[in-house]
């Protein structure tokens, strides 16, 4: 099947007063998997439908391999779509629902026959095709809901929030389904979702909104490793904030002081973002890349607390630790767990050791 | 009609009856309190509804003696045949017209938004609470010989003499598709109202013009609302009283009309028995065909 | 403005333009047609002329006031307000408790009961007219308070048993569950906790026995006599023999009086329900019940 790619070009979207998508460009490559990903009201859906066709743009235009279909009736734009839940028609049985767009295109009946059982067999439910929708499970109507949309062999894919309503086991069987299709058809997907870890599994590549406007585009690792806001920080994985001031800069550091004097050393360049000279920062920590030991053992990029709770999670402990001197500084320390048990308890005294490579910095004025 | 209340009535009450089989009998109340509780309502319908019923309906097989004669009058005499193929004749003309004029309106109501649906709203129910007395008057006031209508026609000179408008069939038409026009309206707006929007969209993104769409995935799963409001519209159409007495004239005759004429005037009342028998049995046969249907299609999930 | 309803019509509907300015255009007609009796009839009741004309010469309350200075419409008027309140209070009653024992109840042959409870509203009222008046008019029924009562009853309290019943069902019987455990009887924890949580239900059904009564047209037709006739016999008497726009004032506030009530119970379920169809089916049923 031939991909293309999507355009989208200063697309903005306005009911009224109230703005649902304002401004946002992002080009999607052929072939490519792209996550909208975002939290509910952030515009996300919104720029589907426009895609799609089902709203029309206040501003802005979207191309398809330089085809400009802004103003083109959802009817004729060829883009598969499949729907939060299915739209699976409940008056035709499966094959004839598999059968609709081809109908619609005037495909001759043997022809049909052939493409239909052939989108069955993509999706691996080949018995069914005599059964009504509504005799199938949730993950079975999903997937014939993807057959659906792939049968008429459009060179893009729309996907919004296709696996909200599956439990969390089927969800993960059926997000590797959806890439093994994609990357066997061969089309553009953009898909959108609120629940991150879904996105940064599936996609290429992830565009993240907020509040109508796209905060960034990268590969999972570009936004997990090197968040441009503090936004795209904490809504992609887990992430510690500090409050900060910036003592100096010593050679191509950045000296940051904690509340109880606490000493950061944070290589500059590429960790820092917006600072503009600024003092006051924001210091991101990932959980996950910080180290306990006993206090006064002293060590690079130590910051003294005490720990409030050990929770064992089952592949890692997470314990809280209140860092000193300051009463609303919670972090969150995450430990692998492994032979022995927990070297740490409740109260005890121990300092946080941070990666000074993974440390971000942002100013503090910042949204 | 009854039909959409008696099923409403029935799943809640099928709800509790199987809460009760599920062993939660605990916070149900003893039979004899409830029989108690239900006592006053079967006395009052047995007294007031199923005995005198009953009476007029034995009454048209017992006097004299157990005969038919009341009914095969209506089949041998020519006049009451006609009434009553007259009346099924104007209950269909009516239900269509309903069917035609009411559906585009429920489409309207069922898709637009906010202020345009109120409107469309008010206009559907104001009459619906207004009395059918007060709506046969209107239609007198418009038809009659210098009403309104005829009053337009001949001061603007379309005419030479007022037509003759009211007493006629097209009278009884006319004013009965106005009164019954809001019960077809509402059970095709309530099952257009079921029909998620995505369906729609999904048909379009698959190629579907506006038209195709509408004729392949909206009108299908609003049959079940079309055929309820076919149903209440005809079922009521049958009956009717208050207009056909009022802007019907001795020409258009109903059963309805005559089964009080008959009743009331001529004093036959093993006769009008007979008839309401007849009237009766018409409909509840049409009612529970309705229910076997409904089961039978199962309805659709539209979800 | 027109281009604004096509527009509208054409965006929501997606359909094009020739066909949007139809639709619109047929639904507009209909309407018409719907609303525009109605508003006649009001419109006429302040006329001036004598005889039936519109558009009205002038505008006068004198067809008010000749309503009210009339002792045949006074007393037909009040006659049915007797009526049809106490219809209200016997129907209310019996209708609910009938609600109670079909809903929380154990009966035996309980769906003979429900279909017996809801026949009222399938049988043509004419059929029930005449039955009435064969046992009524020998045992001096007819033409009476007490007569028209028992048969205004009997067709209200489906409408009753119906709106009570849904809203028992709506009631989360936990609540009651609650109550029991903290020591009330059953008698206790249904009035004070089951019946004000229902109360609206039991509102709303006797909105409906009310308009049932007063609002009845063919029944009363049949079982009026000399002493017992309500305003919606003598409006058909009237319409018939005496055709004066006094009928179009009395119309006017029967059609308000149904609207106001029938207004309120629409839009206090509807805030309280916020459903997607419009229109509560009990209120359908309803009217559908007064068009017999």
């Amino acid at each position: 099947m031939k991909s293309a790619c999507v355009a989208v070009r200063d697309l903005s979207k306005s009911y009224g007063p109230a703005t649902a998508v304002s401004g946002v460009s992002i080009n999607v490559r052929a072939g490519e998997f792209l996550s909208l990903l975002g939290p509910s009201g952030s515009g996300k859906t919104t720029l589907l439908m426009m895609i799609a066709g089902f709203e029309a743009p206040t501003a802005g235009a979207i191309h398809i391999d330089d085809r400009d279909i802004t103003e083109l009736a959802p009817n004729k734009r060829n883009i598969g779509m499949v729907f939060q839940r299915y739209a699976l028609f409940p008056h035709m049985s499966v094959a004839d629902n598999i059968a609709f767009p081809l109908r619609m295109r005037r495909t001759p009946k043997a022809e049909i026959r052939r493409r239909v059982e052939a989108a069955l067999a993509l999706v691996q439910l080949e018995e069914y095709g005599g059964r009504l929708p509504s005799q199938l499970s949730g993950g079975q109507q999903q997937r014939i809901a993807v057959a659906r949309a792939l049968v008429f062999e459009p060179p893009v894919l729309l996907m919004d929030e296709p696996l909200g309503a599956l439990d969390k086991t089927l969800r993960g069987h059926i997000q590797s389904e959806i890439k093994r299709i994609q990357q066997r058809v061969g089309d553009t997907v953009i898909y959108v979702t609120h629940d991150q870890e879904e996105a940064l599994t599936m996609s290429d590549r992830v565009a993240v909104l907020s509040e109508g406007r796209l905060a960034q585009v990268g590969t999972p690792i570009e936004l997990y490793e090197r968040p441009q806001t503090p936004f795209v920080a904490s809504f992609i994985g887990k992430m510690n904030f500090i409050a900060g001031e910036i003592r100096g800069y010593d050679g191509d550091m950045v000296v940051v002081e904690l509340p109880g004097n606490a000493k950061l050393t944070v290589p500059n360049g590429g960790r820092t973002c917006g600072l503009d000279g600024k003092r006051a920062v924001r210091v991101a920590l990932r959980p996950e890349r910080l180290r306990l030991q006993p206090r006064g053992q002293g060590g690079p990029n130590a910051i003294p607390g005490t720990i409030e709770t050990a929770i064992f999670v089952g592949s890692f402990h997470l314990l809280l630790v209140r860092a000193c001197a300051s009463a609303t500084e919670l972090l969150q320390v995450q430990l692998p767990a492994g032979e022995g048990a927990l070297r740490f308890e409740r109260g005890d005294e121990v300092d946080v050791l941070a990666e000074a490579a993974a440390i971000r910095l942002f100013a503090t004025a910042s949204a | 009609m009854t039909e959409i209340t008696a099923l409403s009535l029935d799943r809640p009450l099928a709800k509790a009856r199987a809460a009760s089989s599920t062993g939660s009998a605990g916070h149900r109340y003893s039979m004899s309190l409830s029989l108690l509780l239900v006592s006053p309502l079967l006395i009052l319908l047995g007294f007031a509804f199923v005995y005198p019923i009953g009476r007029l309906i034995s009454q048209s097989f017992f006097i004299p003696g157990f005969s038919l004669t009341h009914y095969a009058r209506l089949i041998s005499e020519p006049i009451y045949l006609r009434i009553l193929l007259h009346t099924i004749e104007i209950a269909s003309i009516v239900t269509f017209a309903a069917l035609l004029l009411g559906y585009p309106v429920a489409f309207a109501m069922a898709r637009l938004e906010g202020g345009w649906r109120t409107c469309i709203a008010v206009c559907v129910l104001i009459p619906l609470w207004t009395s059918v007395l007060v709506r046969s008057y209107a239609w007198i006031v418009l038809l009659q010989r210098n009403g309104i209508i005829n009053n337009a026609l001949v001061s603007t000179g379309i005419v030479a003499q007022p037509l003759r408008l009211i007493y006629t069939e097209g009278a009884v038409i006319l004013a009965m598709t106005h009164v019954l026009l809001p019960f077809m309206i509402l059970p095709i707006y309530a099952a257009l109202r079921t029909i998620p929007d995505e369906l729609t969209r999904a048909a379009r993104n698959l190629g579907a013009g506006a038209w195709t769409a509408f004729a392949k995935v909206t009108l299908p799963l609003s049959l079940p609302g079309a055929f309820a409001g076919v149903l209440m519209t005809f079922i009521l159409a049958l009956g009717f009283y208050v207009t056909p007495a009022l802007v019907g004239g001795p020409r258009t005759m109903m059963m309805a009309t005559l089964i009080g004429q008959q009743a009331t005037e001529i004093l036959d009342w093993p006769f009008a028995g007979a008839l309401s028998t007849v009237l009766l049995a018409a409909t509840l046969i049409l009612v529970a065909g309705f229910r076997r249907v409904l089961s039978l299609s199962g309805g659709f999930d539209n979800e | 403005m027109s281009s604004k309803i096509v527009r509208t019509f054409r965006a929501i509907l997606e359909i094009d333009r020739f066909w949007g300015l139809l639709l619109a255009i047929f639904v507009g007609l209909t309407l018409f047609f719907l609303i525009l009796p109605t508003i006649l009839i009001i419109l006429m009741s302040f006329g001036t002329s004598p005889f039936i004309e519109f558009p009205p010469r002038g505008l006068t309350l004198q067809w008010y006031a000749k309503y009210l200075g009339d002792a045949d419409w006074i007393g037909a008027t009040l006659f049915s307000l007797r009526t049809a309140l106490a219809t209200t209070v016997l129907a209310t009653t019996i209708g609910t408790l009938a609600a109670i024992a079909l809903v929380r109840g154990n009966l035996p042959g309980k769906s003979i009961i429900q279909a017996l409870t809801l026949s009222p509203l399938v049988v043509p009222h004419v059929v029930i007219a005449i039955s009435i008046y064969l046992v009524f008019a020998p045992l001096g029924l007819t033409g009476n308070f007490f007569g028209f009562v028992i048969a205004h009853t009997m067709l209200a309290v489906p409408y009753v048993v119906i709106t009570v019943s849904a809203a028992l069902q709506r009631f989360d019987i936990s609540l009651e569950l609650a109550a029991l455990n903290c020591g009330a009887s059953r008698a206790r924890a249904f009035f004070s906790i089951v019946l004000p949580n229902i109360l609206p239900g039991v509102t709303a059904g006797g909105v409906f026995a009310f308009l049932a009564s007063f609002d009845e047209a063919t029944i009363a037709f049949f079982i009026s006599g000399i002493e017992g006739k309500p305003l919606t016999r003598k409006l058909f008497e009237d319409i018939d023999f005496n055709l004066t726009p006094v009928i179009a004032a009395v119309s006017t506030i029967l059609a308000a009086s149904s609207i106001l009530l029938m207004g309120a119970i629409h839009f206090s379920s509807r805030e309280r329900k916020q459903s997607n169809a419009l229109i509560s089916l009990p209120s359908t049923s309803h009217t559908k019940g007064r068009m017999k």
